[in-house]
């Protein structure tokens, strides 16, 4: 059974006859320049959008009101309010989510020292990222999607969340998809490269398979696919 | 450990041979508890399905061990190791060699030329 499958998806004028499947659960990095489609899959494998046509499945299962509740979605906006602190923000995700573990949320922010009293708005950039990534890794549904989790963010803190992300997904339980459109400091961690352009997914490939059958880098497998 | 990675080559593999390395130096002894999969896998900056991928390889060779709920042990048989410190010497030797082919040395050369620079730098012996 594949953690998604898509079959002939037709969104808009975004997505035309999209078909593409991840086989295994893991850590999926989505690539692609900015107006690719990334974010339209992300909203339709979420079942935020509906598509025109086509079927959209996850985890075996037709993507739909069951199934939204298996995703935990961050959008790639801020989505904080600012004029909460960052314990309010917590609790707020505790009465909206069933599945929020605030217990790892508080370590969590108590690991990467954010001031559980301290508004949103007064938090750096880094941190209000930070804060965002925290509280959808503390959700224990099966499929988390992060959009474009490190856009305008300084390689320090990119790395920095991109580590939070490998640490404390569970990926015994669970999957994670990031989208971004850099893929050297992904590459390591990812099980699985979906490569998007222009509303076509060129590449879905599992990683260590690429190295180990045919001798290939993300970077290779990416240009290869522009040809 | 800071590493780079060749990107092109099975990541597993390269994570197995950075702690067969770590065995042999005798940084982990024979018995000495690996880090869990989840602290190596931040440590190196990759996958932890990745890092399970390589212990789980590692254990298949017989050079380390999985006791459920303690975690991941270097073997305590010592013959194994040093066949597998004999084993990845041989391979060493076989790349150097190789290379050194292909720069149009002889055996001979090769043997001064070593000679030469381990003198020169003063490491005869260590």
């Amino acid at each position: 059974m594949s953690l998604v499958t898509f079959e002939q998806v037709r969104y808009k004028k975004v997505l035309h006859d999209l078909s593409f499947s991840v086989p295994h659960a893991g850590i999926i990095g989505l690539i692609g320049a900015n107006g690719s489609g990334k974010s339209t899959v992300l909203h339709l494998i979420a079942g935020l959008v509906r598509p025109a046509q086509g079927r959209i499945f996850m985890n075996g299962e037709a993507v739909g009101r069951q199934t939204r509740e298996q995703v935990a979605f961050s959008p790639e906006r801020e989505w904080l309010y600012p004029f909460f602190t960052v314990q309010q923000s917590l609790q707020l995700a505790a009465q909206l989510y069933t599945d929020f573990q605030t217990a790892k949320a508080e370590a969590l922010t108590r690991r990467f020292n954010l001031n559980a009293d301290k508004e949103v708005r007064y938090l750096s950039k880094g941190n209000r990222a930070r804060l965002q990534v925290i509280l959808t890794l503390s959700r224990s549904a099966p499929l988390l999607i992060m959009d474009e989790p490190l856009s305008g963010l300084d390689p320090i803190t990119r790395e920095h969340l991109l580590e939070m992300m490998a640490e404390h997904t569970e990926l015994e339980k669970q999957s994670i998809i990031v989208s971004t459109h850099e893929v050297a400091e992904i590459e390591l961690y990812l099980d699985h490269l979906l490569f998007m352009q222009d509303g076509r997914m060129l590449v879905s490939e599992i990683v260590e398979d690429l190295r180990e059958s045919r001798g290939m880098s993300v970077l290779d497998v990416m240009r290869e696919a522009l040809l | 450990m800071t590493h780079s990675f060749q990107h092109s080559q099975p990541i597993y593999t390269q994570i197995m041979d950075i702690f067969f390395q770590r065995i042999c130096r005798g940084e982990l002894g024979p018995g000495d508890k690996l880090p869990s999969v989840r602290d190596t896998a931040v440590e190196v900056g990759v996958n932890p399905n990745t890092i399970q991928r390589s212990y789980m390889e590692m254990e298949r060779r017989g050079v380390v061990e999985t006791r459920r709920g303690q975690g991941t042990f270097v073997t305590a048989d010592i013959e194994l190791l040093e066949r597998l410190r004999q084993e990845l010497t041989r391979n060493q030797i076989f790349l150097f060699l190789e290379s050194m082919r292909q720069l149009g040395h002889t055996p001979h050369d090769i043997m001064s030329m070593i000679n030469s620079s381990m003198q020169a730098k003063g490491d005869t012996k260590s």
